[in-house]
């Protein structure tokens, strides 16, 4: 069995071609990556940079790893931590994967939403205005969408990702 | 062995070095939302959600439309298709056997099974059930994850082999209420009724299942003799079962109720019983209630669970004295235990599960009996505690290394068997599509009150100084993306089981015991390709090489063949409305307990179901299994006269539900 592990110290002294940490956040980070392709912004807040803002702090510098140097809709983008108690910055997507969902509702109270997209991980995460929700379903990441509250925010959410959701609201 | 086994590891080695060097640069940002959506999260390996590449262990997880579309009516049908699995059934119970270690007589303790988290295995025997005789009906199953290799460092006790985790579905993925109606050859008959919905924030299942078999006629050729009917038992292999499961979920509360009552007829004359008496038959009746709260902050998840577990058995068995005699066994066991769990994410790169448990076996009867005229033989009645205490950590060492340290201490009050089980694992996960796990884990399974304390004055006694079995395992895994929708699993193992615990008879009074006497080593190879597409084509082939070998005498042994081979395949059409399903599963030889030899044999079964197909929310389907009739036995315990028991030759199952 000691062969076992050679192998395995061998293999490790290869360069590795993953570059993030692949777990259930990473998933979700990738989903998220890839929702823009799916979503139409009727109101552009941010110009030069996408800005992703995140609430919670436990999530903040895994997400800003894993988008460091990745762009979308050929913008770069640029995460940033912000706390929905004080003045907000104009945000492409609101990542709100804190356990105290019912907070989320500080945020409507502070802006009309125009433009954000928000996503959340929790079992009320729709109920509380979310528009993109996961949840782990079969034992894989899935995603549910309320396109009411996506079309208040002047989101379009395109047709493809509505049939991949697992549920539309 | 040892050139096949060094052979192994060289080829083993050629293969990852060749994976190595064809690994492509994709990792989780260059993957569609298709891919991402298919990438499999586990629970029950560590007791929390992971990806299954991150888990230690060899995972399979079996989900609800894979039962739906092979038409899988119990547990045990959906885990004979499964890579290393052996099952095997006595007439009576079905007995689960993995990597070439499926001892006859052993009631399943050696698997844990799991349902939502929850233990399932009793504490008189520590068995489980896998057929019809399992607590839940398989329309109420989400998904069934397999853990294989040792899980004592979580679970504890009889996490020997792997654990089973069976995870009930939910009031949305129930939703509506739905009526079944199926029917099978032998006079057969199985219906449900289940519910899912959800009120004011309430999600609520509920599933009530019955199943009623009067069986065939057996003929037994061990038997056949006119005082015994010529070997044919008439009539008396019937069965009923009844069951129910209940789960609701309120925000961070959730709570399990299951009952199962099962009533078999047993038609072989097992444990010398009078052949074809007509009143030889074990009833089992389980049940449990489990309430879980779980809830999520920032930094760590605390969680606790509290239940209430209750088993009755009862086994008739006509015994000649003379005169005929109806002797009957009696079993009552009872728990009731808490446990709190909390995984931590506070430290950077680490996620730290800490666990705590006390389960309290408050009671643990058994009896045995003449029941007219009333003579008692057996009357024991006892009370035991577990405390365990259990802690694991997942270190992520850098983008591509994960290491998996953890484990559990069990102290049982009576018995002074104090036990621990580590586990580590290191795994290296070179790029989204080659993972690499080497693995190592110790379990143990504690001697169960059956061995400790069963004892009738003609035929065995207890041996309450029984230590328990300890299991060490080697394990290494490939986990190879071989393109979009094919994947390949590879794994090499070798375990050693000490101090088996073993029925002989003493020399001494005659009578039977339990002892802990000798050790099985096995070393075996597992090579299985998936094969999945979006447009609901999936199918896999699996080879397993086990080679379970008695330490002392280097045979090979009982009930363990050596090749097993796999196959599935399941298309839909018309939209997804019509599923057609195949499997074919090949068993190697073996040996049966007495030393003869077991032959192999192949089965074919065939499935077809229609969803929405002419008729709106109406599911029709069939099920033919064992298609071309093939006459085949499986090993039968010491408890028999039989060598080997014979099987089923083909039959059908027609159903129809409606969703209202």
């Amino acid at each position: 069995m000691k062969i076992f592990f050679l192998v395995l110290f061998l293999l490790c002294l290869s360069p590795p071609a993953v570059t993030e940490e692949s777990n259930i956040l990473g998933i979700e980070a990738a989903m998220i990556l890839q929702f823009p392709n799916f979503i139409s912004w009727k109101t552009s807040l941010s110009s030069e940079e996408f800005t992703i803002g995140v609430h919670d702090e436990k999530n903040y510098l895994p997400l800003k790893a894993f988008f460091l140097e990745k762009k979308i809709q050929n913008k770069v983008v640029k995460v940033i931590r912000v706390d929905l108690s004080n003045a907000l910055p104009a945000l492409d997507i609101l990542v709100f994967f804190a356990p105290d969902i019912k907070s989320l509702n500080t945020f409507f109270g502070q802006t009309a939403c125009h433009g954000t997209l928000i996503v959340t991980s929790d079992l009320d995460g729709i109920k509380h205005g979310s528009h993109i929700n996961f949840m782990v379903k079969l034992g894989k990441v899935r995603f549910e969408i309320s396109q009411t509250s996506a079309t208040q925010c002047d989101l379009e959410i395109n047709s493809r990702l509505l049939k991949a959701a697992a549920h539309v609201y | 062995m040892r050139i096949i086994s060094r052979l192994y590891f060289c080829w083993f080695f050629i293969l990852v070095l060749t994976a190595s060097l064809h690994a492509d640069e994709q990792n989780l940002a260059t993957m569609g939302l298709d891919e991402l959506m298919n990438v499999q999260v586990v629970y029950g390996a560590s007791k929390y959600k992971q990806l299954t590449r991150d888990v230690p262990a060899s995972i399979t997880i079996i989900t609800h439309e894979q039962i739906a579309k092979y038409n899988y009516r119990t547990l045990a049908d959906a885990l004979s298709g499964q890579r290393g699995f052996d099952i095997t059934y006595d007439r009576n119970y079905r007995y689960l056997g993995l990597r070439g270690l499926n001892r006859p007589g052993d009631y399943n303790s050696r698997v844990l099974i799991a349902i939502n988290g929850h233990r399932y295995n009793e504490n008189i025997y520590d068995s489980t059930f896998i057929g019809d005789d399992f607590i839940l009906d398989m329309s109420a199953v989400e998904r069934i994850e397999i853990i294989r290799g040792p899980g004592s460092a979580i679970y504890g006790s009889n996490a020997f082999l792997a654990v089973v985790n069976v995870i009930t579905k939910s009031s949305a993925e129930g939703k509506g209420t739905q009526v079944e109606w199926n029917m099978k050859k032998y006079g057969t008959h199985r219906g449900r009724l289940s519910y899912g919905g959800e009120h004011a924030g309430l999600e609520l299942m509920a599933n009530f299942a019955f199943y009623d078999s009067q069986g065939e006629d057996q003929f037994y050729p061990e038997y056949n003799d006119p005082a015994t009917n010529n070997g044919v038992s008439v009539k008396q292999d019937g069965e009923k079962v009844k069951k129910g499961v209940i789960t609701a979920k309120f925000q961070d509360l959730k709570i399990d109720i299951a009952y199962a009552n099962r009533t078999k007829e047993i038609p072989t004359g097992s444990f010398e019983s009078v052949f074809n008496d007509g009143r030889e038959g074990t009833q089992d009746v389980r049940s449990y209630v489990d309430l879980l709260w779980e809830h999520s902050y920032d930094l760590f998840t605390p969680s606790i669970r509290a239940y209430y577990d209750s088993y009755y058995y009862e086994g008739d068995y006509p015994l000649d004295y003379p005169p005929i005699t109806l002797s009957r066994d009696e079993t009552n066991g009872k728990i009731w235990g808490v446990e709190a769990r909390a995984v931590l994410s506070a430290i950077a790169k680490n996620k730290l599960s800490i666990g705590l448990e006390y389960r309290n076996n408050f009671q643990q009867d058994q009896k045995n009996f003449d029941v007219e005229p009333y003579v008692s033989y057996l009357d024991d009645k006892r009370k035991e505690t577990i405390v365990a205490y259990y802690l694991q950590d997942e270190i992520r060492m850098s983008d591509s290394i994960l290491i998996n340290l953890g484990a559990r201490y069990d102290s049982l009050n009576t018995s002074d068997i104090n036990q621990f089980a580590p586990r580590g694992g290191i795994i290296y996960q070179h790029s989204l599509k080659t993972n690499l796990k080497a693995l190592y884990g110790e379990a143990f399974r504690a001697p169960n009150c059956y061995e400790r304390y069963y004892a009738s004055p003609s035929s065995q006694k207890g041996n309450p100084n029984l230590k328990p079995e300890t299991i060490s395992t080697y394990e290494f895994i490939l986990e190879q993306s071989l393109t979009r929708n094919l994947n390949l699993t590879v794994s090499l193992y070798e375990f050693t089981v000490q101090n088996m615990s073993q029925q002989i008879v003493d020399p001494n009074d005659g009578l039977q015991i339990f002892v802990n006497q000798g050790a099985i080593k096995s070393q075996g190879s597992e090579f299985e390709v998936e094969y999945k597409n979006d447009s609901g084509t999936e199918g896999a082939l699996s080879y397993a090489l086990a080679q379970a070998k008695d330490s002392t005498t280097k045979a090979i042994i009982s009930n363990s063949p050596r090749h097993k081979v796999l196959s599935r395949m399941a298309q839909t059409f018309f939209n997804q409305k019509l599923t057609l399903a195949g499997e074919l599963q090949y068993t190697g030889s073996t040996y049966a307990v007495d030393g003869s030899k077991v032959g192999d044999y192949y089965l074919v079964n065939l499935s077809a179901r229609t969803l929405d197909l002419g008729v709106k929310d109406l599911t029709s389907f069939l099920r033919l299994t064992n298609l071309f009739d093939r006459k085949y036995g499986q090993p039968a315990s010491t408890a028999f006269r039989q060598d080997t028991i014979e099987q089923d030759g083909i039959n059908f199952e027609l159903g129809v539900g409606f969703t209202f």
